[in-house]
């Protein structure tokens, strides 16, 4: 087998995995992403005020989901692995755990060398939301599971088991795997601070096209303080949330060509409100639920994004406030500072991000899910 | 004859539902207010960051090291809580300059441990030190942030917000 049919072989398995981790989220997932829509519609009309209780409810009954993702991603990436799912959550919870997550805030703010044990250093990480960190994790303790069970003697496996595995994967995780997140955020960070100040148009292009990764990684983390920085500094930012925009957008397009184009009725339903959220900013349900399991569609909205963050990169559009990038988001972009063609732009761009990455999937196709004979679902079979 | 299908009107209508209840029930039923700290505070006094943490900034020191130069702030922290706490639980104090967030650092200053001191209740911890990497020479503001999760005014609960002081950094 040459290295490029081994690669291509890797990859397609690595799409496969994840694609069935995500499926049994996928519902809570949908969920989650339209509550989030429909908090910013009674924000939009008023219904509800951003400082109330009712918001505070509401944000949470959607948020919740997609905070807490790591603990559904570790048990569901148990099952797929073969590890058990409820040590995998309580090691996804431990990562959660809102003392580690104010520590780790903490730490990083005031500049505190953290340390286990006073010698083994552990790298800031922010673990709410992040998916690659947790998956890599319970893959690790699918191999020190059985390894811990073949060498402990049968009367203290009920103990060791759950002792050693728990403190093995826990300790390598909070050290080792789980940072991979920030290491990568943090090299993308200085590549975005080194290219955007070389040319204006590179960065909105990579962050159209990159940002499905990102998110993946848990990367995208480190670039929204890029955002903040340049809205606090400029009183606007023209890198992130343009960018931003033109991918979420993009996956909304595939998300909608999908609906209507897979021979599966109950795919169309999911497709459609996944891109439904995506339109509202909310896109992971659109990554996990279709881009991803499908591969095409996920390669379509890269260049979709792609397109449409160039646009937006040489025509230097200015986001003037915080608000998640989607439709929503339009008003960001209208400022008394600003002329109409700024907002004119940012329609535009989010357009060819839509129409672009709709007419490839729909053109070009995509591999349909399949049902299997165990019942199992696969990416297969052309939908041309 | 207009065709409505039952199970969609349910759906409908469990979603609108559960916002009104969600809208409706969660105003209080009571007035409530909580404590609520101004939003900007002087060099050399004490003043309240939430319920039960007084901050006093006693002034910032600048260190230059190769091509840097580090701002060293020193502050002393009033514990008004009904136990035994540490900075940690209570309080962070970050800096920027013009919007820019400074990085942080602790290589100069004289004992970090401070910061995770456990000071008991009414007590005061004097010469606490926490060091920022200046970018410029314009004024640095100090951002201290309490453990408050919400503040309540008007019966509405808000978002905390941190306390601003100015600090000049052309020394």
């Amino acid at each position: 087998m040459t290295k490029a049919v081994e690669n291509k072989k890797f990859i397609s398995r690595f799409f496969e995995t994840l694609g069935q981790i995500f499926k049994p989220i996928l519902p809570i997932m949908i969920g989650g992403g339209l509550l989030q829509a429909l908090r910013d519609i009674l924000l939009m009309t008023g219904a509800i005020e951003p400082v109330s209780s009712s918001y505070i409810f509401l944000n949470a009954l959607g948020d919740c989901v997609f905070y807490f993702l790591p603990i559904y991603l570790a048990f569901s990436s148990a099952k797929v692995f073969g590890a058990s799912p409820f040590m995998a959550a309580a090691t996804a919870g431990f990562l959660l755990y809102p003392q580690v997550t104010k520590l780790f805030e903490w730490a990083n703010q005031i500049g505190w060398d953290l340390t286990l044990f006073g010698k083994i250093p552990v790298t800031y990480s922010k673990y709410p939301s992040s998916v690659l960190p947790i998956i890599l994790i319970v893959l690790f303790q699918s191999k020190v599971e059985p390894l811990v069970e073949k060498f402990s003697p049968k009367v203290l496996r009920a103990i060791l088991v759950p002792l050693v595995t728990m403190f093995v994967t826990g300790i390598v995780g909070l050290t080792i795997i789980g940072p991979i997140g920030t290491w990568i955020g943090d090299l993308m960070n200085g590549l975005i601070t080194f290219l955007n100040e070389r040319s204006a148009w590179i960065v909105p292009t990579l962050i159209g096209a990159f940002t499905p990764l990102l998110v993946m990684a848990g990367a995208h983390y480190s670039i929204i303080p890029i955002a903040t920085q340049n809205l606090a500094q400029l009183g606007y930012d023209t890198v992130m949330l343009p960018g931003s925009l033109a991918s979420n957008i993009a996956l909304a397009g595939a998300c909608f060509a999908v609906a209507i184009k897979t021979k599966r009725g109950q795919y169309k339903g999911v497709a459609t409100s996944a891109g439904i959220t995506a339109l509202f900013g909310i896109s992971q349900s659109a990554l996990y639920g279709v881009a991803i399991p499908l591969k095409k569609p996920l390669i379509y909205s890269m260049i979709g994004g792609g397109i449409a963050g160039f646009i937006a990169g040489i025509t230097q559009i200015k986001a003037y406030s915080m608000i998640t990038p989607g439709l929503l988001s339009f008003i960001s972009y209208v400022s008394a500072e600003a002329s109409i063609a700024n907002l004119i732009f940012a329609i535009v761009s989010a357009l060819v991000a839509f129409v672009l990455t709709f007419v490839l999937t729909w053109v070009l196709g995509f591999d349909d899910l399949v049902i299997e004979e165990s019942g199992k679902e696969t990416a297969a079979g052309e939908s041309q | 004859m207009i065709f409505v299908n039952n199970k969609f009107l349910i759906v409908v209508s469990l979603i609108i539902f559960s916002v009104f209840i969600l809208v409706g029930c969660s105003e209080q039923g009571k007035e409530f207010k909580s404590f609520i700290p101004d939003p900007t505070a002087e060099v050399g006094e004490f003043f309240a960051i939430d319920s039960t943490n007084f901050i006093k900034i006693e002034g910032g020191e600048i260190i230059k090291e190769k091509e840097e130069r580090i701002l060293i702030i020193i502050y002393s922290w009033k514990n008004e809580g009904n136990r035994a706490d540490t900075t940690f639980d209570n309080f962070t104090l970050t800096a920027s300059q013009n919007g820019e967030v400074l990085e942080p650092t602790l290589d100069f200053v004289e004992d970090k441990k401070k910061l995770v001191i456990t000071v008991k209740p009414g007590e005061i911890l004097e010469n606490i030190e926490q060091g920022f990497i200046l970018s410029t020479e314009e004024p640095v503001t100090l951002s201290i942030l309490g453990s408050d999760f919400y503040f309540i005014a008007d019966n509405k609960p808000m978002y905390t917000y941190p306390v601003k002081v100015t600090i000049n950094s052309d020394q």
